[in-house]
């Protein structure tokens, strides 16, 4: 099964700079490689992992391929966690209260 | 109290002065619960160990969507824990089920991505 977590794509922390340096521009597979210690392949497979959750995006041009990053990939799932991290701190004060009130 | 986010949930904890049968009767007597969680009332129970864990369905608000409208699917764990003095320590873990849905797909709208308000799991 694929991997289509983003969270868990974006964990591992060479992906996760991958991915920051293509959130300020479209770079080629060659450019991106100047900025980290590994191989080209292995860069390669971080975009794989990348594209395949819709984080990163490729262009053609030739023979050449550039890519960038789509944040907006994240948007949905930051919403998410926006609401929910404001959410249940307010519902267990709530519980507080009701604790108090319920008898012993 | 402080929500962490964590992998795909938000995790929330804190410390009751109540021991873990009278957290757990909040929790799953249905007019105690209407009084704090009322959301929870009625959604499916996936797992439910007395006084230790409860597992429920979380049914999505109309906003839980993503950007093509399906419904973000998640999950809620209580863990209650007893502590040395008597009290509860209370573990909420809410969990996004269906996080590949969201992600493999183009949000109609352009949404400026706050990076630094996430911590990503290690």
């Amino acid at each position: 099964m694929l991997e289509t977590d983003v969270f868990r794509t974006l964990a591992d922390p060479t992906r996760r700079a991958v991915f920051e340096r293509l959130c300020r521009r479209e770079m080629s597979v060659s450019e991106l490689k100047a900025g980290f210690a590994i191989s080209q392949p292995a860069i390669s497979q971080h975009l794989a992992a990348l594209r395949g959750v819709g984080l990163v995006c490729e262009r053609r041009e030739g023979r050449f391929a550039y890519y960038r990053a789509e944040p907006q990939a994240l948007a949905p799932l930051v919403d998410w966690v926006d609401r929910y991290r404001q959410f249940w701190p307010e519902r267990l004060e709530k519980l507080k209260n009701v604790l108090k009130d319920m008898e012993p | 109290m402080t929500a962490k986010t964590k992998e795909n949930a938000v995790v929330t904890e804190c410390e009751l002065r109540e021991a873990p049968d009278k957290v757990w009767k909040a929790l799953t007597v249905p007019k105690l619960l209407a009084a704090w969680l009322p959301d929870a009332v009625n959604s499916e129970i996936l797992a439910a160990e007395p006084n230790r864990l409860l597992r429920y369905r979380w049914p999505a608000k109309e906003e839980d969507r993503d950007a093509r409208g399906q419904t973000l699917e998640s999950v809620v764990t209580f863990e209650l824990t007893g502590t040395p003095a008597g009290g509860t320590h209370l573990r909420v873990v809410h969990r996004v089920t269906g996080a590949s849905n969201i992600v493999a797909l183009r949000p109609r709208r352009r949404a400026t991505v706050a990076m630094a308000g996430l911590r990503w799991a290690a």
